[in-house]
């Protein structure tokens, strides 16, 4: 087959008009006016048209040929082309393959969020040491201790029930190592904050306020909780987690993810963090029953807790708890 | 540098012009295959594929960019690509690692801050070296040094004079940037002048100013106005509670309203006035050769390219992203031209040696998305 086609001989950028001819062996000739060339095969090298551009062929001495598109030409080189080209070039000519592509990476992605990054998490958390954990767990309550937590102020009567309570709980819970359990006042723009977490590898700590507005069953629930953390060691699965989401994410995207993988990603951190906070609760049901106390003590805690915060339904997607609704709902089964 | 008289300054010459148009080919259409196929296998191969991905997305924009009859070509491999994604990936690592480690993570802030200027000039290298065009390779030939101080040095005084150098740091960049590229032998030269930049600026300044100056009116009105007890005046057709409320309003939720739209109108409408500005300014101001450049951008037809391409993304919820890119990439080149006495035909490519003489050395494995300012 013949076409026409620029040659450029890559020490000018001068055209020359020059007829092509693809021969059955896969040879290539430029018919010139200067006169011809032929280049056996494996004497050129061409990468294959992206969307019907012009075909380029390069030949032996770094010169180029640049011929319009034409079907036939395409697929005479096609049918020579590297595989992987042949394959990636299918896909991106059909639209119903590229759609079906499209398909397959929505699933892998789906498979990825919902077994690979637990599977990875579980599998690497053994090997983090100790000490590591430990270290994160300090640069947390550090970070914490510069957003306004400050010393108690609790009584020493106050402090003593909570820590009366708190032993109980760390003597059924049978830990190899030791719970840090503290109080701590807690304000944010001058309004005290009830809340409780648990901090890498061995900490717990609960606001003053929550220790005020609570009963001491109440709270011991609540601590409860925050053991459960402790004990599935949920802090190293979610830093391994939020690293791996991290470096896939500087992967795919080049560490500018869009809005739309900003809100992919909080979706995802929300989904696990709440099945962490629904592990935690059953966790808790079962330390209180262990020291003879009531397991509803916690869904009554959480009820006091968000009495004056209405509940939204994007919570249920976004937060990193479940709506404290369903978690009441749920304890009050166990 | 040579006596080609594609060298010689556009004003001397007394041959008549011919004007060259830059076409784009591409249609949405055409590139949405390819750009669905690219991101799938990236989502697939985590990542790896991106390499593979950032070529065939360069080759459809640069294979469907016309000039005289020929296209333009990009030529980069992708493994290259993918060398350099690795080391910036591994200095993110180090990066992350080291930031809570006190003295260890100022150690990296200080040899990131050295390596910045090679990775900038790299990259501007790569991509000016493996875009092609009929056979001849552009060139880069900044250097460490110089692309330290254009490129960050210089921020310091704009910095210092609360940004009144500013226009005069970024022509400096402008300059720095255009003045180093080539084509095979033939020099870009910049030739716009530090009050073009100024005028950009100026032109702008409106939008760009007005969050301050919205922020500087509600401190004023907070500041010398009791707005509670402050009446209106009968004389200037307030009654005696209106007054208080306008200024009430003004230091209170309206003002408030008033500083959240202004950025909006920055981004939306500031910044693109800018960076159209500039970019008029910068390429209408380049020659190469005896070719001169012009790029004949509007503002308001830009914005209204960016507008409707953000309403698009928002109601197709993203999937109109190669729709768009290619509205935008076609917007821009349909603009630009080259006028000259000579034809096209008369560039010269440059010998390995004399790109060493550029100081065009290999630039294998850098590959950042650098703007050329287009």
């Amino acid at each position: 087959m013949r076409a026409r086609a620029l040659y450029f001989n890559g020490e000018t950028s001068r055209r020359e008009d020059v007829e092509l001819e693809f021969a059955p062996d896969n040879s290539i000739t430029l018919l010139k006016n200067s006169g011809s060339r032929h280049w056996p095969i494996g004497t050129y090298h061409f990468d294959l048209p992206i969307g019907k551009s012009a075909i380029r062929i390069r030949g032996p001495e770094g010169s180029l040929v640049e011929a319009p598109y034409a079907s036939e030409l395409y697929e005479a080189l096609r049918s020579i082309s590297t595989k992987q080209e042949k394959v990636v070039s299918a896909l991106e000519e059909r639209w119903p393959a590229a759609l079906g592509l499209f398909g397959l990476a929505v699933l892998v992605c789906a498979c990825l969020y919902l077994y690979g990054l637990p599977i990875a998490s579980r599998t690497i958390k053994p090997f983090i040491p100790f000490k590591l954990k430990q270290f994160v767990g300090e640069q947390v309550l550090t970070l914490y201790e510069k957003a306004g937590i400050g010393q108690s102020q609790l009584s020493e009567i106050q402090k003593a029930q909570f820590m009366k309570a708190a032993s109980d709980l760390t003597t059924a819970a049978a830990f190899p190592f030791e719970i840090e359990i503290t109080t701590r006042e807690w304000k944010l723009h001058g309004t005290e904050i009830e809340n409780a977490f648990a901090l890498l590898p061995e900490k717990i700590v609960v606001s003053d306020a929550l220790v005020n507005h609570l009963s001491i069953d109440e709270t011991q629930a609540i601590v409860a909780h925050e053991i459960g953390h402790l004990y599935y060691d949920h802090g190293t699965e979610h830093l391994i987690r939020s690293s791996l989401v991290s470096i896939l994410s500087i992967a795919l995207f080049g560490g500018d993810p869009g809005t739309v993988q900003a809100v992919a990603f909080a979706m995802l951190d929300a989904k696990y963090s709440q099945s962490h906070e629904t592990e935690a609760d059953l966790y808790a049901t079962a330390l209180l029953k262990k020291i003879n106390k009531r397991p509803q003590l916690l869904g009554e805690a959480l009820k006091k807790i968000t009495a004056d915060s209405p509940e939204y339904m994007h919570e249920k997607y976004f937060s990193s708890h479940p709506l404290t609704s369903e978690r009441k709902k749920r304890l009050e089964t166990e | 540098m040579n006596n080609s008289p594609l060298n010689q300054s556009p004003s001397h010459s007394p041959l008549p012009e011919t004007i060259h148009r830059f076409s784009f080919t591409g249609t949405g259409g055409g590139y949405f295959p390819i750009w669905l196929t690219n991101l799938a296998l990236t989502v697939i191969t985590l990542g790896i594929y991106g390499a593979w991905a950032k070529v065939r997305k360069e080759r459809y924009f640069h294979e469907h960019t016309h000039l005289n009859g020929s296209s333009f070509e990009y030529t980069a491999n992708p493994i290259s690509i993918l060398k350099g994604r690795l080391i910036v990936f591994g200095i993110f690592i180090i990066f992350a690692v080291t930031q809570t480690i006190p003295f260890v993570n100022i150690f990296v802030l200080l040899l990131l801050f050295i390596a910045a200027p090679k990775i900038v000039t790299q990259a501007i290298k790569f991509r000016a070296r493996y875009t092609n065009y009929r056979n001849i390779p552009f060139r880069f030939s900044g250097t460490y040094g110089r692309t330290f101080i254009y490129f960050f040095l210089l921020r310091i005084p704009a910095v210092l004079t609360l940004g009144l150098l500013f226009p005069w740091v970024k022509h400096a960049e402008r300059k720095y940037l255009v003045d180093n590229l080539g084509y095979g032998k033939t020099n870009f030269s910049f030739g716009a002048s530090v009050k073009t930049f100024y005028k950009c600026y100026l032109s702008a300044a409106v939008f760009l100013l007005l969050p301050l100056t919205i922020f500087i009116l509600r401190s004023l009105v907070a500041t010398f106005f009791d707005v509670e007890k402050l009446p209106g005046t009968i004389e200037n057709g307030l009654t005696p509670q209106s007054g208080s409320t306008i200024l009430e309003l003004i230091s209170g939720s309206v003002g408030a309203i008033a500083l959240v739209a202004s950025f909006f109108v920055v981004f939306s409408v500031g910044i693109p006035l800018v960076k159209v500005l500039l970019a008029r300014a910068t390429w209408s101001n380049t020659s190469i050769g005896s070719f001169k450049v012009t790029y004949n951008l509007t503002f308001w037809s830009y914005v209204g390219v960016l507008v409707t391409n953000i309403l698009l993304l928002i109601v197709t919820l993203g999937l109109a992203a190669p729709f768009c890119m290619v509205r935008l990439f076609k917007y821009k080149i349909d603009r630009l031209s080259i006028s000259g006495p000579t034809s096209i035909d008369e560039f010269v490519n440059a010998r390995e040696t004399e790109l060493r003489a550029f100081g065009d050395e290999a630039a294998d494995v850098y590959d950042l998305d650098i703007d050329f300012g287009l």
